[in-house]
């Protein structure tokens, strides 16, 4: 791709801010899956075995990740708490069918996911409002700041919409978005959290970035779809 | 694999999703690499599908501070513990309600005293029938169960 092709708008901001326009990590790392990890299985044998020490250092060393998962999910940081809980409790009252040898993550993402599928089932959940009716519980924190104010606050504000607009689309675009860009899993991993054919990973994901991108357009984020002409 | 576009692309749209991550083979990275050079608006479209990622992975949400989370799991035998407590709650209730009942229809007391208690005894009764029914629900429906690897 000829890196004198000219940028809109909206991903010179992201440019501008030094993300890539291309993810540069290897492709392999799509390829794989959930990577084992030997200190962590000897501590779900532990687990297993009835080590309380070992419950609780497998709770804190997830519940951090659990969390969030059920915060982009969900959008509320109390019902997020109340998810991740439940999720760890179901997580180790499941243990004894859990096999040691496999990792943790894409089991306890999994129950995240269903627990938080279930709460908005039940219409649990209290997302009632609009997330930017609700600073105080929705709190993204600048992760990089430049020496421009005006950028950081574009990007800050960009962030808080495309958060916003999430939260409308349907559920299976929210989650395989908050799995891919938020998660940063890959291919292979969203495909073992959803249960779904890695195959399938692609196309609704693009399904998905579409919706946010038609989701952001209609609510005045985002400019109308340009032609290609007035891009250029 | 190939899809009529208005831009000419002959392949799915989907391979764009792939190509911005990083998740195509090197055939279709070559096809859709092609592509992109002469198709403006394939390439404003991932130039918005990356901005959007960006500002996803951008955003950072503040994280419970520790007493926040609440207890840690309980292990199995706290689980056993409360399900002995449940137990032995329903036992001692039926025996003390069943004995009082019985008292109370012995005694000599004016009949609507005996219908008030019994009312207010019933009522209470359901109440404890309608949690057990929700909580035995729940575990019936419960989709977690089928949660393995």
């Amino acid at each position: 791709m000829s890196t004198a092709m000219a940028l809109s708008p909206l991903a010179s901001l992201a440019v501008a801010g030094g993300d890539a326009r291309l993810d540069q990590r290897q492709d392999v790392q799509n390829v794989q899956g959930f990577q084992n990890d030997p200190a962590e299985r000897e501590l779900v044998r532990r687990a297993r075995g009835g080590d309380a020490a070992a419950r609780d250092e497998l709770a804190v060393t997830h519940r951090r990740a659990a969390y969030l998962l059920a915060l982009q999910l969900l959008g509320n940081r109390d019902d997020a708490l109340d998810a991740t809980q439940d999720a760890l409790l179901r997580f180790f009252s499941t243990l004894d069918r859990f096999r040691p040898e496999q990792p943790v993550r894409p089991w306890l993402y999994s129950i995240v996911r269903n627990r938080c599928r279930d709460l908005m089932r039940r219409g649990r959940v209290r997302r009632a409002e609009p997330l930017d009716a609700e600073p105080e519980r929705w709190r993204p924190e600048l992760v990089d700041s430049s020496a421009d104010p005006e950028l950081d606050a574009e990007r800050a504000e960009l962030r808080r919409q495309v958060f916003t607009a999430l939260g409308g689309l349907h559920r299976e675009h929210r989650e395989i978005l908050v799995l891919r860009d938020y998660q940063d899993l890959s291919y292979q991993e969203i495909a073992e959290v959803l249960r779904v054919p890695r195959g399938t990973v692609m196309s609704r994901l693009h399904r998905a970035r579409k919706a946010l991108g038609t989701a952001l357009r209609t609510a005045g984020a985002l400019p109308p779809a340009a032609k290609a002409e007035g891009r250029l | 694999m190939s899809v009529a576009a208005a831009c000419g692309r002959r392949f799915d749209e989907a391979l764009l999703s792939g190509y911005l991550d990083g998740a195509l083979t090197q055939h279709e990275r070559q096809v859709v690499s092609l592509h992109l050079e002469a198709c403006a608006d394939c390439r404003a479209e991932l130039d918005d599908m990356a901005a959007l990622r960006a500002a996803a992975r951008g955003t950072a949400f503040a994280l419970p501070a520790d007493g926040e989370w609440g207890e840690l799991p309980r292990t199995a035998s706290s689980r056993a513990l409360r399900l002995g407590g449940w137990g032995l709650l329903l036992v001692w209730m039926a025996v003390v309600l069943g004995s009082g009942l019985v008292e109370l229809m012995r005694a000599a007391v004016p009949a609507w005293e005996r219908v008030a208690v019994a009312g207010v005894v019933a009522g209470l009764l359901l109440l404890l029938l309608s949690v057990l029914v929700d909580r035995l629900r729940e575990l019936r429906t419960d989709r977690y169960r089928r949660v393995q690897k």
